[in-house]
């Protein structure tokens, strides 16, 4: 693909990007409204005078005018300056940016998961479409797209780290650690891709293509492993990157259950302990990091497919 | 005719193609105890309206043939290869290497995702061929259908092409391991006209240089004459009339046939504006239990015999044909 295409392209991401940070950030700032907790009574204790109240709000400038606290937390947002968390009593930003690496690779091995589990079952559900594996893929996969996921998570807990004790019950322990969180993360999304590839796959083992493939005498297993995966992975990797977000709320749960110290058990965290700011930050990060995977996953399908460059 | 001492490269006889759609319900027949005999070089036509089965017939002789379809034959012979009882196993050794096809549009029938010269190569290394090799020959089968600048088309993907460029890059594709049948089902009917002249002399070209014998399924008449050596007419899926083009379009026997004929576009330009003659009907269904000779209820001339008894198939001169008034004087049967 030629540079400056790329280039054009990655440019009008970015500010697709920047715009959409800013939508989210504002939404963040109005809903700090909508929360019936009042920070400088969060930060100053439940035995707080009200002189003392009011001077946590001044401190807070929750005594300006709203436009005024607005532009202020835009220019903080812009300077990663997140607040401060008064649970933790640390800056919002950097507690944000030590659990973000370990939500990141549970992202990451999540959507492994999703990935080959989803991309093999779906694939050999399409080869063998009508047959055993195909039918048993099917009904697994809805169940697995019903069941809730801490419920899967307190179950996989249970048997495979209580009944069988192969895998820790928690913690951030690597790589053992990570297995039954990034299991739990990415099953329903397997699930789901394994339905995409069936049906991506069996349109592509019926197109022209693969007749003329057929044709001239091409391995089967060739056939598949080459043709049929690559001309399926345009419709997965669009799934994915639509799904991306939902992949991270769902790690808020799947985080809290298993005790893996990324944003989403911070911000788990944060809302039980009224820590609006610190809450407001994951959500933030939490954004950006869905909008960086987005615009990468974007460039992805661009780069498989020669059509759409 | 001086005889000709060489075999046959095909010989397919009594090849029926059923579709099953329920296992309580008959087999319903596609394709119906077709018979066809190829030398090589020779260029033959398949002609028929669509649903006729002329495109089930050619992928029958491929051996690509996936359920709910199945097919059986009396005799399949491929280049010498017995395939008549073959597992999918010994058909695909003899597709692309024996017998090749090309597909009726090029742009769908290549991938689109990969460069044409990933495609070339990918077809040729299928025989233990190293990677320099396959580039090499990739180049050379390319000039051989005359694509220019083969070096840089190489690096291209499908959509880059225009559609007669695709259409030799397919063919190229199907030539990759000189095979000795090329079947080409509908090859010019996506193409503009003048392209579909030249990708026609290229097939022309191929069989008298290679010796390739081709078979085209088409429904197109009008471009037999510069073509084909012989035709085969196909009405619901059986042989009606089968023999040199020439004199098949001299004297059709079938009056199947005649009525084909009748309903292209005239050809003399002087010809005042006259209303095309249609066939009139339609074909029959072919879900219904068929009785006779399928094409009784359309034709002007049947008898009561036959829609009761299904023609034999019979030769008048060098033509076979399958109609109960084959071999009447002609003035009599118009």
């Amino acid at each position: 693909m030629s540079l400056p295409v790329m280039l054009r392209r990655l440019a009008g991401r970015a500010a697709f990007i920047l715009l959409t940070l800013w939508f989210v950030v504002t939404l963040t700032f109005i809903l700090t409204f909508a929360v019936p907790t009042d920070p400088a009574r969060a930060i100053a204790g439940p035995k707080a005078t009200a002189v003392q109240l009011e001077k946590a709000r001044a401190a807070l400038g929750l005594d300006e005018p709203v436009p005024v606290q607005y532009a202020r937390y835009l220019a903080n947002v812009l300077r990663f300056d997140l607040g401060r968390s008064h649970s933790q009593r640390r800056p919002v930003a950097e507690i944000v940016l030590e659990r973000l690496p370990y939500t990141a690779l549970l992202a990451l091995s999540a959507i492994t998961v999703q990935l080959v589990l989803g991309g093999v079952l779906g694939l050999w559900s399409a080869v063998r479409a009508g047959g055993l594996m195909d039918r048993s893929v099917f009904l697994l996969s809805l169940v697995a797209v019903s069941l809730p996921q801490f419920w899967v998570g307190l179950l996989f807990l249970y048997l495979f780290g209580f009944k069988l004790g192969w895998l820790p019950l928690g913690g951030a322990a690597l790589p053992e650690g990570l297995v039954l969180p990034a299991l739990t993360l990415g099953l329903a999304g397997a699930a789901w891709t394994a339905r995409i590839v069936r049906s991506t796959a069996s349109e592509a083992l019926a197109s022209n293509t693969v007749l003329g493939l057929r044709g001239r005498g091409i391995a089967p297993r060739r056939i598949v492993l080459k043709h049929v995966v690559r001309l399926s992975a345009g419709p997965v990797l669009s799934v994915l990157a639509l799904d991306f977000g939902l992949l991270l709320g769902g790690a808020v749960l799947v985080e809290s259950v298993f005790g893996w110290p990324g944003i989403g058990k911070t911000a788990y965290q944060a809302l039980q302990q009224n820590d609006v700011p610190l809450l407001m930050g994951t959500v933030v990060v939490g954004s950006i990091f869905v909008l960086l995977i987005n615009a990468l996953l974007d460039v992805a399908r661009f780069a498989l497919d020669p059509r759409i460059r | 005719m001086v005889s000709d001492p060489e075999p046959p490269v095909l010989v397919v006889q009594g090849l029926s193609t059923l579709l099953t759609m329920d296992r309580s319900l008959p087999p319903v027949p596609l394709v119906d105890r077709f018979d066809l005999t190829v030398k090589p070089g020779e260029r033959w036509a398949i002609v028929g309206e669509s649903g006729s089965g002329k495109s089930i017939t050619a992928r029958s002789i491929m051996g690509l043939i996936d359920p709910p379809l199945s097919f059986s034959a009396d005799r399949i012979e491929v280049d010498g290869v017995d395939l008549t009882h073959a597992g999918r196993d010994a058909w695909r050794e003899v597709r692309g290497t024996r017998i090749a096809m090309i597909l009726q549009d090029p742009l769908t029938a290549l991938s689109p995702v990969f460069t044409i010269g990933n495609q070339l190569v990918e077809t040729i290394r299928r025989g233990a061929v190293t990677a320099l090799d396959a580039r090499i020959r990739a180049l050379e089968l390319m000039r051989d259908v005359g694509l220019s600048e083969p070096e840089r088309r190489m690096a291209a993907y499908p959509h880059q092409l225009s559609g007669g460029m695709r259409q030799r890059v397919a063919i190229a594709l199907a030539l990759a391991s000189r095979p000795r049948v090329l079947i080409a089902d509908e090859p010019t009917t996506a193409l503009d006209v003048t392209v579909q002249a030249q990708i026609l002399r290229l097939l022309v070209g191929l069989s008298q240089d290679l010796r390739t014998a081709i078979i085209m399924i088409t429904h197109d008449i009008g471009i037999l004459p510069g073509f084909a050596d012989r035709i085969a007419v196909m009405y619901a899926g059986r042989v009606m009339e089968a023999g040199p083009v020439s004199d098949v379009l001299r004297a059709p026997q079938h009056p199947y046939t005649r009525a084909l004929l009748r309903a292209r576009p005239g050809r003399e330009p002087a010809a005042p504006r006259r209303r095309l003659p249609i066939i009139g009907g339609a074909p029959p269904d072919l879900l219904q239990p068929r009785r006779g000779c399928p094409f009784a209820a359309r034709c002007t001339l049947a008898l009561p015999v036959c829609s009761d008894v299904e023609p034999l198939t019979v030769a008048v001169g060098q033509i076979r044909v399958a109609c109960h008034l084959a071999g009447l004087p002609s003035e009599e049967v118009r």
